[in-house]
């Protein structure tokens, strides 16, 4: 198999039709047994059809006909958009996302509705109401969470590029555990609009894919400044795919000893060797210190429990056929009640509003860490995915996110996007930055 | 797993969270953007023709007159 | 029996698309569900739009209309959470409030703020409409200083005014909800919703106070509780019962960035407010010297007080308030009209003056002139003279109608050299007709005076 980036040429000049590549992954989707994809656009074929029109005309956009997987919780008008649960089930999309726009608007073909974890919360991808996902890279062994649909149709073959959503680290977990690239872009990068919510104020949709350059180049589709929704950056001129070079010549990188200490030991030996790689591409690498990273998962549950309660108000039985708390997993059910038990007036100073307060502290001692060097680079996860079915409790579960969900809590600068995807060269796919 | 125990293990993992946060006395960090006044003009209304047909096939109850259908109030029962 | 009672007044303001969304804020005249999108019906992934800076200017207005002072920290939109059918994300928008400590006619205005109107629910037929759904509202909270129905209704009557002279809320009317509190010495505070008028108001309150004196003479207590007014029979039932407050779990949300009132904002908005009508009211009777009746009655719309105002320049005060408290109004009345929709120039008004004051016309002529103005929409010496209505004159034609009119009404001569003074009227009133109005009825009583005695003699 070749790069994305060859594909595209042979689209572009016709060597492939976008129907035949549509064609060929709807074959395979149909034989898969990893349940990455839940529904598939039944119009993708007539969709490839006008693409390759446009093509021969020469007016083809960026994505000319390339598959594009879309994670269950983004709405894609016409497709089942049920977050994988039970009380979104007969949902079809009423509208587009903007990142669905977006796509469509560059000639991608939205290829099908991936799986996931129920409603985003997860980090193995076994939560779904239509069952666990599969991990294509390692046998038996979870996908990790919870865009996990999205990293398994790129891990096995099944779509070009996939989209995801990354709150606490849901497109890089899954990406780490199935050998793939994912980024989560910088908060408020990317547009929202369409986007059901897990947790709104850290939720991102961001990219997945075999190799940096597609993921980027997705990444530059579906980024950008929208003003048809309040939280927004204001960022023009997004082009990741031409800043790809190996040279790290002047890059202060830090590393934090903290993850360290938090990781398994076969995952650090893995970081080693690569930050290793990283000084030999000419990279200065610092040591810097969190001394409060074990204060960042609380702060990031507790706060994200009451955006999700919120959130799920809507699915309360009048609409949509089912009362969320009536039909959801337990993974659900517990985030609700600890979410509408925190945010009662009584008890919002000793949970939610002093989580707030941490997230303050966290904030800064990240942009504190920041401060002289260009980009933090560590491990996605602490430990190796535990086998599919394995019982862990709900804290261990969260407790994949302990080096995933520090980063979106702070207004990093958008220009480290394009350094994080150098990593590339790399080779190492455990690797977060 | 029964409500009961989801309630009890929630309450369990909140105590367990709330026990590593410790103290902190700071001003609460609600957004990570930091901007003010971000509004949009009035403009000219925009009509959504095809939502409306896919909102009402989407909805579990309408009737012929195209309202959506929620239960009867019990005040005027 | 001490009573005191606080009003929650809503009402929405004119913009032309929703608070949070692009959607028509019309919804009366559209068919169900048809101005709606995925925001404003709360569609999964649906985030709003940034707010609609006109809703949140006219917001601040209204609460400077109110002597309140604007709020300069950074305000929050805050998610309200509760469920109701006609809520379709589950929470309310509603901002933090955007001023404090105001007030009107001595009643304090303990805070106005803006939020999102919710759709329409029937709880009769459970039908949801959500064409209304994010229509902007202005929510402004008095302190519980009211102590009568029909102190209450006073104050929304003036409260309505003062919205009308801002310009900023819906012009159709009929938009206004009210939530009272009302408690009586003794009792617990109830809550009374879905009232949608000023009568509804006060005829809510009666109801109470009735129903909570029969409670108490009976021994028995009133209960903390939210109560509904069914209109139709004019009458507060029972919601639900109120054991403790309602936990709404506000949060920030977190899709909507605070909105920060600056210096500027308020200083460019305090320029251009209108005089609020009380005020304008008490300025007309010191100022122009004009009857307090007169002057209540000018000052209930903005454009007709402008209009006496302009008016007043040229002719004498009180004539004009006269003119306009009677003639004007009387129009207004008799067509359901504003005088802004009337057609009714302040130009017109002098002109038709003048005429009449320099004896151009008769009174007659400028009443009906006046009646004409809403229909016409011209100007009164154009009407006039399109229609020959300018007075006659000419004494010798005046002189013949009346020698007409004594000979053919015999018997009115008779009776009114009989004694029956008022017999005369009648027969001014047949040369007025002959003359088509245009005679000067003094001057036609004067000839036929004097014809008639001339004949006693």
């Amino acid at each position: 198999m070749g790069t994305l980036d060859e594909k595209l040429h042979s689209l572009r000049a016709g060597e492939i039709s976008a129907e035949q590549n549509i064609q060929n992954f709807l074959d395979k989707i149909e034989n898969e047994k990893y349940n990455a994809i839940l529904y598939v656009n039944s119009e993708a074929l007539e969709e490839a059809r006008n693409v390759d029109r446009k093509i021969k005309q020469g007016r083809a956009g960026k994505l000319s006909g390339l598959a594009i997987a879309v994670k269950s919780n983004i709405n894609v008008k016409g497709l089942k958009t049920s977050c994988a649960s039970k009380t979104l089930e007969n949902y079809s999309a009423t509208y587009d996302a903007t990142v669905i726009e977006r796509i469509r608007r560059e000639d991608g073909i939205v290829i099908g509705m991936a799986n996931m974890d129920e409603f985003a919360c997860g980090s193995s991808g076994e939560t779904s109401y239509f069952g666990p996902i599969l991990n294509p890279a390692a046998r038996g062994r979870i996908p990790g969470g919870s865009s996990s649909g999205s990293a398994a149709s790129i891990a096995g073959g099944l779509s070009d590029l996939a989209i995801g959503s990354d709150t606490g680290g849901s497109i890089r977990n899954p990406a780490s555990h199935c050998g793939i690239i994912g980024i989560k872009p910088t908060y408020g990068l990317v547009p929202r609009q369409g986007l059901i919510d897990l947790a709104m104020s850290f939720d991102q949709i961001g990219t997945l894919g075999r190799d940096v350059y597609s993921t980027a180049l997705l990444l530059e589709v579906i980024a950008g400044y929208s003003k048809r929704e309040a939280v927004s950056r204001k960022v023009e001129n997004l082009d990741y795919t031409s800043k790809l070079t190996p040279d790290l010549e002047g890059y202060k990188i830090g590393y934090v000893t903290e993850f360290e200490e938090l990781t398994d030991r076969r995952i650090n030996s893995e970081i080693k060797k690569s930050l290793e790689k990283l000084e030999m591409q000419g990279a200065e690498l610092v040591e810097v210190n969190l001394p409060n990273l074990n204060k960042a998962l609380p702060t990031y549950y507790l706060t994200t429990f009451v955006e999700f309660f919120s959130a799920t108000r809507k699915y309360d039985g009048r609409r949509y056929g089912y009362k969320i708390e009536d039909v959801c997993g337990e993974e659900i059910l517990r985030r609700i009640h600890i979410g509408s038990y925190i945010s009662q007036k009584e008890y919002s100073g000793k949970y939610y509003r002093k989580a707030l307060q941490f997230r303050s502290l966290i904030t800064r001692e990240l942009l504190e860490a920041l401060r002289d060097i260009d980009l933090i680079a560590g491990p996605t996860t602490p430990k190796l995915p535990h086998r599919l079915g394995e019982k862990i409790s709900p804290l261990d579960m969260y407790s994949y996110d302990v080096l995933t969900v520090q980063a979106k809590q702070v207004k990093s600068e958008i220009s480290l996007l394009e350094y994080s995807f150098r990593q590339n060269l790399l080779k190492n796919r455990r690797f977060s930055m | 797993m029964t409500q009961e125990k989801i309630k009890e293990e929630a309450e369990k993992v909140l105590e367990e969270l709330s026990l590593t946060l410790g103290e902190v006395e700071l001003e609460e960090t609600y957004y990570v953007l930091k901007d003010v006044n971000v509004l949009r003009d009035d403009g000219t209304p925009e009509n959504k023709k095809e939502f409306r047909k896919l909102a009402l096939k989407n909805t579990s109850k309408i009737d012929e007159d195209g309202y959506f259908i929620a239960e009867v109030g019990t005040w005027v029962l | 029996m001490k009573i005191t009672i606080g009003l929650e007044i809503h009402e929405q303001i004119a913009t032309n698309t929703k608070l949070f969304c692009n959607c028509s804020t019309s919804y009366r005249e559209v068919k169900p569900n048809s101005n709606i999108c995925e925001i404003c019906t709360g569609m999964p992934g649906a985030k709003p739009m940034p707010p609609n800076r006109k809703a949140i200017d006219a917001a601040i207005e209204i609460a400077l209309m109110f002597n309140c002072e604007i709020i300069q920290e950074p305000v929050y939109i805050q998610r309200k959470h509760y469920s109701y059918p006609d809520l379709p994300s589950g929470y309310q928008r509603t901002s933090l409030p955007i001023a404090k400590n105001g007030n009107l006619l001595g009643i304090g205005i303990w805070e106005v703020h803006f939020e999102e109107d919710p759709g329409k629910y029937d709880p009769v037929t459970g039908r949801v409409d959500y064409n209304r759904s994010g229509v902007p509202l202005v929510e402004i909270v008095t302190a519980p200083q009211l102590h009568s129905p029909e102190e209450a209704r006073n104050f929304l009557r003036e409260l309505t005014k003062v919205l009308q002279y801002t310009g900023k809320t819906r012009e159709e009317g009929g938009t206004m909800r009210v939530d009272t509190n009302i408690s009586l010495e003794g009792g617990a505070r109830v809550e009374i919703k879905n009232i949608n008028s000023v009568r509804g108001a006060y005829k809510a309150l009666l109801f109470e106070i009735t129903r909570q004196k029969n409670l108490m003479t009976h021994g028995r207590s009133v209960k903390r509780e939210t109560r509904a007014f069914i209109e139709s029979q004019m009458i507060t039932r029972a919601m639900r019962v109120k054991e403790e407050a309602e936990d709404y779990r506000y949060i920030p949300d977190p899709d909507l960035p605070p909105v920060a009132i600056t210096n500027e904002k308020i200083e460019y908005i305090k320029n251009i407010l209108p005089e609020a009508p009380h005020l304008k009211e008490k300025r007309f009777i010191v100022e122009y010297k004009i009857k307090a009746d007169d002057a209540k009655i000018i000052a209930s719309e903005l454009e007709l007080a402008n209009a006496f105002e302009k008016v007043a320049m040229v002719i004498p005060a009180q004539q004009a308030a006269s003119w306009i408290r009677d003639e004007v109004r009387r129009i207004l009345e008799y067509n359901g009209i504003s005088f802004k929709n009337s057609g009714i120039e302040p130009d017109y008004i002098i002109e038709l003056l003048n005429m009449m004051n320099s004896g151009k016309i008769t009174v007659r002529t400028a009443k009906k002139v006046m009646e004409l103005l809403p229909e016409l929409r011209k100007s009164p010496r154009i009407i006039v003279e399109e229609n020959s209505w300018v007075k006659i004159s000419d004494e010798n034609y005046v002189e013949a109608a009346c020698e007409d009119a004594l000979k053919e009404n015999p018997g009115a001569v008779k009776d009114y050299l009989s004694g029956k003074r008022e017999a005369l009227n009648f027969i001014v009133g047949r040369v007025m007709s002959k003359t088509r109005g245009r005679a000067d009825p003094a001057r036609v009583l004067e000839i036929l005076r004097k014809k008639v005695e001339g004949v006693m003699k």
